[in-house]
């Protein structure tokens, strides 16, 4: 055996050498080997003793490399925890690349490493890495990787994995090890790759980037194997590696042809409608939206999948979706995801009929988006196949300024005279959101438990005067931010999780922060008791990286979603009335204290706060921590919605 | 689809003269308070009937006595019904005048937060 002879082959040479009683031959028949005197393998056939072994890895290791390769790739930080299957490369990350591009930012579970990296990425325009351990890590991993393909955002997950079964160590390493331990989450990644060389990696490693960032986006998997990670680059190799540059890239965009078809449909129209959903991609995406609407003075209807367009903004027809969309002879659909949810509604009945909306029997519907350039079979997230007049496949954002520059050449001053007075009948509605918004606020404001609205207002009167973002979704609290707050920035929230997996809005919020820090932003937290249970975690990584986030847990103590689902059920077969009709779904006696859970992570908290008069306060000392650079936590026993 | 629009469309078209036929029986306010939470109507329409948007109108005022028993017997669209043996009739007048005696909202004018 060779002077060089590597630990791992060295052990696996001992491996090797076990108990072989016979083997079948060529011809079938099973040929007799001398048979072992013990079950105890023999002495290796090497000279050394493991005394012998070289303790030092001379030159540039693999992974060296490796964080060589990811540094051109504009990666800011990457969220682990530790594991050995990846142990060269977490060594390399953090001395050989000096914990920079990417900063290791630790956390205490995969899930919250993803679901940061997911939150991150709607904020900074730009994926997040995150690394986890063979096979489990990946596993724990796996919601959050789900969550981010369903939204569609980008990520990139590192993996290692001890490839080669003769030199892993026993037990634990072959737990750990997978021959393709990227089919755990293969449905829902756009790419992954096993590389088997350096060269490979860096080849890999960059088309990984080079796709997670091109739309469709969505998160792609790199697995880092072991012996590649740990081993010592021969001198002769280390010269031939090189690292591909990666490309200028743009965006799939609609058909010229399609995109004069659509203007001509949209400037024809008597009640044009903008349905948009996962639409804004970036900065811009909003202003461009508003561009269209004020030429058509046609009336948007969000969705809120991403920042598309600012709540208080006279087009913005949110609050009359159904009448808006039950008036449309034309809508035009941007990243609508549920396209087939436009016209049809099943309902929460028995037998789950099909109650389709009041809508213009004449609509016609134009879809611009990229939903269908990445579909997969297993997992459903591709919604129920829709009818439309026109689909045009592209990004809608990169197709937006030559749909506007469309538009422009199909209106003659006939249209606009027109479109002027259709514009200041919308204005004329939309002059009336804000107040009545207010008035139903006012319903519950003295409420106890705190009114979700009482809520979201105290919150918002401490932050109105900041630069804010409030990175977390709204449906379980009445969509109150979006009725009552100005939302005008393209960074004022962000969207939802895609999958709806719960455990998704408390890390993908410091995710979001940790965009936010560098721009001195109060990020504002609102996050269920439900959701925040599943990722507690992200409290310590918040504090030990110090990332400025105000948490609200919205206490409502219960899963109240399904709460409601199985008071339903019960109502369905009359039995609403069983003394057992919460269980398993509130989550109380005894009541969780979500302050003292925060101050263990050692985080500034608060609560529970049950009186509505002392939430101001509160949430005014909190946002101070915040601007002072530290995240803290307010802990609101609230009602359900 | 808002489900609050389905009912609050159903409580709309209901005859204001067919309401003003039945007047409510008498209900225990408290025991309706705790029947409200305890039949899930909160989870819908907020503990203190404040609605909750999509979820479930605001009940706060109520609508007329007949209408509020006969969307929980026999509801239109989304919402769940409640048979009698689940809630009697005079379980559905407590909830009544449970919510007959919620406190009316302030004036949003005069709330400093929501200016």
């Amino acid at each position: 055996m060779s002077k060089r002879i590597k630990r791992r082959q060295f052990l696996a040479g001992v491996a090797a050498a076990g108990p072989a009683i016979s083997v079948i031959s060529s011809t079938g028949t099973a040929a007799a080997q001398t048979a072992p005197a013990s079950s105890v393998p023999p002495v290796p056939n090497d000279e050394r003793s493991l005394n012998d072994m070289p303790p030092l890895t001379q030159g540039k290791s693999g992974s060296d490399f490796m964080v060589d390769v990811i540094k051109t790739l504009d990666l800011d930080y990457c969220a682990s925890v530790p594991g050995s299957t990846f142990r060269g490369l977490h060594e390399s990350m953090i001395n050989y690349g000096g914990n920079r591009k990417p900063e290791f930012i630790t956390t205490l579970h995969e899930d919250s490493a993803a679901a940061m990296c997911h939150g991150y990425a709607k904020v900074a325009r730009k994926p997040m890495a995150c690394m986890v351990h063979g096979t489990v890590g990946l596993q724990h991993a796996s919601m959050a990787i789900y969550n981010a393909f369903a939204d569609r955002v980008p990520m990139v997950v590192l993996s290692g994995n001890i490839g080669n079964s003769a030199t892993r160590q026993m037990n634990v390493e072959w737990n750990h090890a997978a021959q393709d331990q990227a089919i755990t989450v293969r449905d829902f990644t756009k790419w992954d790759d096993q590389p088997q060389s350096l060269q490979g990696f860096a080849d890999s490693m960059v088309r990984a980037y080079d796709l997670a960032t091109t739309v469709p986006m969505a998160p792609v998997l790199i697995t880092a194997d072991g012996d590649l990670q740990e081993d010592t680059i021969p001198p002769g190799e280390e010269k031939k590696l090189y690292i591909p540059k990666l490309r200028t890239r743009g965006h799939p965009t609609g058909d010229p042809a399609l995109v004069q078809d659509a203007a001509k449909m949209l400037v024809a129209a008597e009640n044009p409608v903008i349905f948009v959903n996962r639409y804004a991609r970036t900065d811009n995406g909003p202003a461009l939206l508003v561009e269209l609407a004020e030429l058509l003075q046609a009336p948007v209807v969000d969705s809120h999948g991403r920042m598309n367009i600012a709540n208080r903004h006279p087009l913005n027809h949110s609050p009359r979706r159904e009448p808006t969309l039950a008036n449309a002879d034309v809508i035009l659909a941007l990243e609508p995801v549920d396209l087939f949810g436009l016209t049809n509604y099943v309902a929460d009945l028995i037998g789950r009929p099909d109650l389709r909306p009041r809508r213009n029997p004449n609509l016609k519907i134009i879809h611009i988006g990229s939903e269908m350039l990445l579909t997969k079979a297993n997992f459903q997230d591709s919604q129920r196949y829709a009818q439309v007049d026109l689909s045009i496949a592209g990004d809608a954002e990169s197709t937006m300024p030559s749909l506007i520059e469309a538009v422009k050449t199909q209106i003659t001053a006939a249209h606009k005279s027109r479109f002027a007075a259709r514009g200041q009948k919308l204005r004329d509605m939309s002059a009336k959101f804000l107040d009545a918004a207010r008035q139903d606020v006012a319903y519950q404001w003295d409420a106890r438990p705190i009114s979700t609205g009482r809520m979201v207002m105290e919150l918002w009167d401490n932050i109105r005067n900041e630069d804010w973002m409030m990175p977390t979704e709204s449906q379980f609290i009445s969509d109150w931010p979006f009725r009552l707050w100005d939302m005008n920035k393209p960074y004022h929230t962000m969207g939802g999780s895609g999958a709806q997996g719960i455990g998704y809005n408390t890390p993908a919020a410091l995710g979001a922060a940790l965009a936010n820090k560098q721009h001195g932003r109060v990020t504002v937290a609102m996050v269920g008791d439900g959701d925040f249970n599943m990722a507690p975690g992200v409290l310590w990584t918040a504090t030990h990286h110090q990332i400025p986030i105000l948490y609200l847990v919205h206490n409502n103590r219960a899963y109240h979603q399904e709460v409601m689902m199985i008071v339903r059920m019960a109502d369905r077969r009359m039995r609403s009335n069983n003394p057992n009709l919460y269980v398993g779904t509130k989550i109380d006696n005894p009541n969780i204290d979500y302050a003292k859970i925060a101050q263990g992570y050692g985080m500034y908290a608060e609560g529970p706060v049950s009186d509505p008069k002392d939430l101001a306060a509160a949430i005014r000392r909190g946002v101070e921590r915040v601007k002072r650079g530290e995240p803290a936590l307010i802990d609101v026993v609230s009602d359900g919605r | 689809m808002g489900k609050f629009m389905v009912l609050a469309g159903l409580l709309l078209a209901t005859s204001s003269v067919q309401a003003q036929e039945y007047a409510p029986p008498k209900g225990d306010a408290h025991n309706g308070s705790i029947l409200f939470q305890r039949f899930g109507c909160y989870s819908c329409h907020g503990t203190w009937g404040q609605g909750t948007g999509r979820d479930g109108p605001r009940l706060n005022p109520p609508p007329a006595f007949p209408v509020v028993l006969q969307q929980l017997r026999t509801p239109r669209r989304e919402m769940p019904p409640y048979v009698a043996s689940v809630i009697p009739d005079q379980g559905v007048a407590d909830i009544y005048a449970y919510l007959s005696s919620l406190p009316k909202p302030p004036d949003p004018k005069t709330i400093k937060e929501l200016q």
